[in-house]
């Protein structure tokens, strides 16, 4: 390590990534200049890169990305599964699902690039945080994924200013203009309600004023304020759970639906794909769509409230998220009998349950390591890097062994997914921010 | 006597290269695969992963990251395509149970860029180059399928993948792929898919100022 603070590992990534998108060849001194390195250490890498074949020499003693750099391309965006084939033992599916689905059910904005340049500045850069709340345990795991994406960048970010609206739209209002005030140079908002226009409006304005702004999980309805919207699909959360439970139930039964915060994005989303999927079994019938504010409370409360009204349990309970699956089958658990069906992880509560009682269960859990990632964009954007419109974390589909129907899969066994040496509500999908064996930094 | 400069480079490539070989979580772990110092490790690892030369993924497993896809696209001129490959590749393949990938045509060698591994075509490793029969030119809307022969495998076996064109420079052709199952069932499903997903990347093209999207006049299910 040299008096500039940076390591050799780090000069070298510097260099590499220094090219253009089409590897038009510079010269070695206008690399080095270019990036503030020492002539003799800058040079000595530059050597050792060529003789390595990271770069190669073209014309008139330029430099470009070489063989060697060619291979980074190779890039598996999973890591690497070892003998999973032979642990998993899947059999063989004969077929695609029949289902259909709209297109590749992709959205456009993932494909599409927003022009950043209008936002470089130099740092470190102090972000603000509007988030909507910390009232469940996913929500709290997302705000430590968060820290852990600005630990990850320290040498950029300075400071994120958090605020918490306590679910509260007049709160949040207030609290994003106490950020804007503070001369932020991006805003994060997770927002409490996607319809309330009040919120678009204030995030329309700041938007035109030329403050960068990225939503996490919660967005407005309109997203022409947004520099990039980071998710995971709530679409495919809603109808891979909901076709899993129509078709385990073979096309028949009562269901009842349990929803999140009545309101928010990720809600309407998922109810929206999973009644649509629901609408193509005709012997399944709704019997209640319910919001439960995605607390354990909040499900345990609208079950006991069910079978009150309707005298019995039904066939399966779609629930959007374990945050309130854990409290609907606990009440559930409390009756004779194998509880039906349920739906939705997130808590490493609602795996341990449903092992437990062998609840046949599906899945997706909602990457509360959304958050780091939100930090990534963030510096991208203030980087002038041009970023995806929505940017979406990589979603998983999980269930107990035996579970697997005719078109939803398991991608991983819920058997090795949970953790039983940690409490009902960690939330499995933060990713590093959760390791306790994690790198610390 | 490799000097200071040259250990340096071949430090940056066992950190870089052990992800590939392995699930690495732990500092003992990422030290016991590259026979660095844990110490040098921790340090590395952090920088590497600020960079964006290493990700991690939501159990806090390593792997390359999104900086180095990028440069190894740059590499080839392809660049530009970096953001857009990874979404569209994991869609293809929860879509079709394949392993779906990038590839860059040169000279009848395929080099293998970003892949999603898929639980049809999960027996096949995937390699990051095979040699290939000539590839006939690509029209619109076109998948063909073609073999793969890996140069590394004692018995010259490969695999067979279905593959549609995304952009061609000079020598050098730009491709989207899934690999096929040994049964090569739903031939016709993955190529539908497979030509969506490449129209897709295409409609990529410049990036826009903020707010240039038009708004859904009804519900937006995304």
């Amino acid at each position: 390590m040299s008096k500039d603070g940076q390591s050799n590992i780090q000069r070298i990534g510097a260099i590499l990534n220094s090219f253009d998108d089409v590897n038009t060849p510079q010269d070695s001194a206008d690399i080095i200049r270019n990036l503030d390195l020492n002539r003799s250490t800058g040079f000595g890498l530059v050597r050792a890169l060529t003789r390595s074949g990271w770069l190669e020499r073209v014309d008139h003693g330029t430099l470009r990305l070489g063989q060697k750099a060619a291979e980074l391309a190779f890039t598996p965006l999973e890591a690497p599964s070892v003998d999973a084939a032979r642990r998993l033992s899947f059999k063989q599916s004969t077929r695609l699902s029949s289902h259909t689905q709209p297109e590749l059910g992709l959205d456009p904005a993932l494909t599409r690039l927003v022009d950043t340049s209008a936002y470089e500045t130099k740092g470190p850069w102090r972000l603000g945080f509007a988030n909507a709340s910390t009232s469940n345990a996913w929500r709290r795991a997302m705000v430590s994924s968060i820290h852990y994406g600005q630990r990850v960048a320290k040498n950029k970010i300075d400071q994120i200013i958090m605020t918490n609206a306590k679910d509260d739209t007049d709160l949040q209002l207030a609290q994003i203009d106490e950020l804007a005030s503070q001369d932020i140079h991006l805003l994060l908002v997770s927002l409490v309600s996607v319809v309330d226009k009040r919120l678009s409006d204030k995030l329309a304005q700041l938007a035109a004023s030329g403050l960068p702004i990225i939503a996490i999980d919660r967005r407005p309805e309109d997203r022409n304020s947004l520099v990039s919207f980071v998710t995971a699909s709530d679409y495919r959360i809603g109808y891979v759970s909901a076709l899993w439970l129509a078709e385990y139930l073979g096309g028949h039964g009562r269901v009842w639906m349990l929803s999140g915060v009545d309101g928010t994005s990720p809600a309407l989303r998922r109810q929206h794909a999973a009644l649509s999927t629901f609408s193509d079994f005709p012997g399944i019938r709704i019997e209640a769509v319910s919001h439960t504010d995605w607390t354990q409370d909040g499900g345990y409360q609208a079950v006991d409230r069910l079978l009150e009204a309707t005298g019995s349990p039904p066939d399966g309970v779609w629930c959007d998220s374990g945050l309130q699956g854990l409290g609907s089958l606990s009440r559930l658990l409390e009756l004779q009998g194998l509880p039906p069906a349920h739906t939705g992880g997130d808590l490493n509560g609602m795996y341990r349950l449903c092992l437990d009682n062998k609840v046949p269960m599906v899945a997706l859990d909602y990457p509360a390591s959304m958050g780091a990632r939100a930090v990534q964009v963030a510096v991208d954007v203030l980087s002038g890097t041009p970023v995806p419109q929505r940017v979406e974390v990589p979603l998983t589909t999980i269930m107990p062994r035996g579970c697997e129907t005719t078109s939803v899969k398991a991608d991983i066994w819920a058997e090795m997914h949970v953790d039983w040496n940690r409490s009902d509500d960690a939330v499995l999908s933060q990713g590093a921010a959760l390791s306790q064996s994690g790198f610390r930094r | 006597m490799a000097d200071t400069y040259d250990r340096a480079v071949q430090q940056f490539e066992a950190l870089i290269e052990a992800p590939l070989h392995a699930r690495l979580a732990t500092p003992a772990e990422y030290a016991k695969e590259t026979g660095l110092p844990r110490s040098s490790v921790i340090r590395h690892t952090s920088s590497l992963e600020e960079m964006g030369l290493l990700d991690r993924d939501e159990k806090g497993t390593f792997l390359r990251g999104a900086t180095a896809h990028k440069i190894g696209l740059k590499s080839q001129g392809w660049g530009a395509l970096s953001a857009v490959i990874p979404p569209v590749l994991r869609q293809l393949r929860h879509r079709s149970q394949n392993t779906s990938f990038f590839g860059m045509v040169a000279q009848r060698m395929l080099h293998i860029g970003a892949f999603s591994t898929g639980r049809e075509t999960r027996g096949n490793s995937v390699a990051s180059l095979y040699q290939i029969d000539r590839l006939p030119k690509l029209s619109v809307g076109e998948a063909v399928q073609i073999a793969l022969i890996d140069p590394n495998s004692d018995d010259g076996r490969g695999s067979q993948v279905l593959v549609t064109g995304l952009a061609s420079e000079e020598q050098n052709q730009a491709v989207i792929g899934l690999m096929l199952p040994a049964s090569g069932s739903g031939l016709s499903g993955l190529q539908e898919m497979l030509v969506s997903a490449a129209e897709m990347v295409k409609a990529s093209g410049q990036p826009e100022k903020v707010g240039q999207s038009s708004k859904s006049s009804s519900f937006d299910p995304f």
